[in-house]
């Protein structure tokens, strides 16, 4: 492209090359415009191109998860999140085209903080490190995998994004008592939401963010085989330490347990 | 001047013939029974769970609410995102009911039960099906170069369009009725350096059959 500047004009001589080896030669005149208009429109333009050639990239907020009807489970948990929870981000380039970037940051932590508190009735998060305060059972999730498909792949219309969480729980003398996986789904179409790719891409995560916190809510008890347990309602003011907590000796609280199955039997329908 | 009017002329030319659509519709009230008088509750419109394998557009579904509210007899709709959110997480994609049957068992719980009263929730009505475009041909090619742009050939194209509308009962647990639209239609895309759509806008007729329909039926009926 060869421009020549003129006084409130710019005429610009184009050479287009186009299949079959043929060129088109052309040449039109914009009235009234500068060069330094055109300028920075050109490197806009630029910029703009090298932008979108990077790629696709999100950033997963889970926002306010909206209060579960569940019964709260009688327990005093500790929940420990690893850097897979509070600092999550995944990359992938495509076979079939574009690189997409995934970073879900701490959403899996927000998400994990309001499952747990509806779900328990006392919940302490444990810095990562810090020593374990006395507790009915202690949770410690991880982030073990997350995939994604896009409609170039699978010749459809949908974004969708699986999430899969190992969670581990420990009882109160700190010996393992579940470790099991969920997993967990979310798809969006790509024309329905506002922001294109990201807006379905972003609304996919968090589709399975909730999904998991579905999960959670619906099936921890089986999950975490703690329904054999000997649940017993939290005592916050005047509590034992946890060796304490289950004599060996001592007549198991029956009444207790007696409530704490029918609300689970409640829960589980 | 006289280019401006020809521009108005082929503006209004096309908006004209883009409303021209060649389309189908029918429409089937099925398993109808009596339903009590509607007496102002709640109606909330959602899709089936995409966990069922469910493709019904997001746009397809705003569109059947929008319509659904419209007019004196416009039904009392509450958003069903602002519904899920309420119930959660009893009507997310995993939990959802996806029959009838399975409701007494979720309201078996008092508490849900409860919840869902408060919603003032009456009539939940379930979307199902998609916009499909079952076939199509032709050739049309664009070119664009320094002297202009242009486009010359013919296309077209088929769409169907087939969705169904359950109406449960929330209150007495049953299912009410249910609704079946199935719009089809051929659009055309001639050009002869502008290209000319006849589009048959399938979709918005099958939301606004579907719509017209629910309303009579749910805001009438008993």
């Amino acid at each position: 492209m060869k421009a020549r500047a003129a006084q409130g004009s710019v005429e610009v001589r184009t050479v287009t090359k186009v299949r079959q080896n043929r060129t088109l030669y052309g040449r039109y005149r914009i009235t009234e415009v500068k060069l330094r208009h055109v300028t920075i429109f050109a490197v806009t333009a630029l910029v703009a191109t090298v932008l979108s050639g990077c790629g696709t990239a999100i950033k997963v907020r889970s926002g306010q998860m909206p209060d579960a009807i569940v019964q709260q489970l009688p327990l005093r948990v500790g929940v420990r999140f690893d850097e897979s929870i509070t600092d999550f981000s995944y990359q992938e380039k495509l076979a079939t085209g574009g690189t997409y970037s995934i970073d879900l940051d701490d959403a899996s932590a927000e998400m994990l903080t309001s499952t747990f508190g509806d779900l328990f009735q006392e919940m302490i998060l444990v810095p990562p490190g810090e020593e374990v305060p006395p507790v009915d059972i202690l949770i410690e999730p991880t982030l073990s995998a997350l995939e994604f498909v896009v409609p170039s792949q699978t010749i459809s219309n949908d974004y969708a994004i699986w999430i899969k969480y190992q969670i581990k729980v420990y009882d109160s003398t700190g010996k393992i008592q579940a470790d099991y996986l969920i997993p967990a789904y979310g798809k969006a179409p790509k024309d329905s939401f506002v922001g294109g790719t990201k807006g379905a891409l972003t609304q996919a995560a968090i589709r399975a963010l909730r999904d998991a916190s579905t999960v959670l809510l619906t099936r921890f008890v089986a999950d975490a085989k703690l329904e054999g347990r000997q649940l017993r309602p939290v005592q916050v003011a005047e509590r034992p330490a946890p060796a304490q907590t289950e004599p060996p000796n001592e007549e198991p609280d029956t009444t207790s347990d007696e409530v704490v199955e029918s609300e689970l039997s409640e829960q589980y329908l | 001047m006289i280019k401006a009017h020809k521009q108005h002329l082929i503006g209004m030319l096309a908006a004209s013939l883009w409303l021209t659509g060649c389309s189908t519709a029918r429409t089937d009230l099925v398993n109808s029974s009596d339903l009590p008088d509607y007496r102002g509750e709640s109606v909330v419109v959602m899709n089936k769970s995409y966990h069922a394998g469910n493709k019904t557009e997001t746009g397809f579904t705003d569109c059947v609410v929008k319509s659904v509210q419209k007019g004196d007899t416009g039904l009392n709709v509450l958003s069903g995102d602002e519904f899920v959110d309420l119930m959660y997480p009893w009507f997310e994609p995993r939990t959802v009911p996806n029959k009838i049957e399975d409701m007494p068992k979720l309201l078996r719980n008092p508490v849900i039960a409860k919840r869902m009263r408060d919603t003032g929730v009456r009539y939940v009505v379930w979307l199902d099906g998609s916009t499909e475009r079952p076939g199509g041909g032709g050739s049309l090619s664009c070119a664009a170069g320094p002297g202009g742009a242009g486009c010359f050939g013919f296309a077209w194209w088929e769409s169907d369009s087939d969705y169904d509308a359950s109406v449960w009962d929330v209150e007495d647990v049953a299912e009410a009725g249910s609704v079946e639209t199935q719009v089809t239609g051929t659009s055309y895309l001639p050009a002869i350096v502008i290209p000319i759509p006849l589009l048959a806008r399938t979709k918005s007729t099958a939301c606004k059959d579907l719509a017209g329909r629910l309303k009579d039926y749910i805001g009438n009926s008993g």
